[in-house]
């Protein structure tokens, strides 16, 4: 059993009106003895219909938004302790 | 105590690392099922599948041990605990109509508003201490 592993997985296949639909998701598993722990998230969806498929991207717009915050925090506060070795040598 | 009896004590965690193991690969079996997109909902000429972000972890620990005193008393023991998370959070709905294929995302106000908070708060922290400790830099 391998303790970590990492890939995209796909759905069964879900029929909803003339459309055939896939479900595409990352999947994350890390093992250790005594425990585990299980990451999934959607990636995209595959649309077919008539022969021609499509595909179709499944944003999360709140980790997107999490992930800006959490950047834009660091970046200020980078600004914010250089602004300050500044006043202190002027 | 007898031999037997400490022996069967000790045979007790072990089997239970076993169910746990067992059931800690029942956790990864999670991840083969179709547990992130949803089953389609119908209501007239629309569908609706949700798709989900998962998230479970679970953790156990057993141990055990026996020991002896100067006076010839010995004893053992031992002890086993566990613990588990799991969360569940919609990413997106698809629709399907007569117009097509839509994918929308949700949107979690509560999560980013959390976030926003945090990180303000971890700024004004941050400022506070700069300044106090440039204060105390300049007047020694």
């Amino acid at each position: 059993m391998q303790w970590f592993t990492i890939g995209r997985r796909r759905s069964a296949l879900r029929i909803a009106s003339f459309y055939t639909i896939t479900g595409e998701s990352l999947v994350v598993q890390v093992r250790w003895p005594g425990g585990g722990l299980v990451w999934q998230t959607p990636l995209a969806i595959h649309v077919q219909r008539r022969g021609r498929t499509t595909h179709q991207p499944v944003v999360d717009g709140s980790r997107l938004a999490q992930v800006a915050l959490a950047l834009l925090t660091v970046v200020a506060l980078i600004q914010l302790e250089r602004k300050q070795k500044e006043n202190s040598h002027a | 105590m007898r031999k037997d009896e400490r022996a069967s004590l000790y045979a007790l965690p072990v089997r239970s690392v076993d169910e746990a193991g067992r059931l800690i690969g029942r956790l990864f079996d999670i991840a083969r099922t179709d547990a992130v997109f949803g089953e389609p909902l119908t209501r007239g000429d629309t569908t609706v599948i949700v798709a989900s972000e998962l998230v479970v972890g679970m953790g156990v620990g057993f141990g055990g041990g026996e020991g002896g005193d100067p006076d010839g008393e010995n004893g053992s023991g031992g002890g086993g605990g566990g613990g588990g998370y799991a969360l569940g959070r919609p990413v997106a709905v698809v629709t399907i109509d007569a117009q097509g294929v839509r994918v929308t995302p949700v949107f979690d106000l509560t999560k980013v508003a959390i976030a926003a908070i945090t990180a303000l708060g971890a700024m004004f922290i941050a400022r506070r201490q700069m300044k106090r400790a440039a204060n105390t830099l300049r007047h020694g």
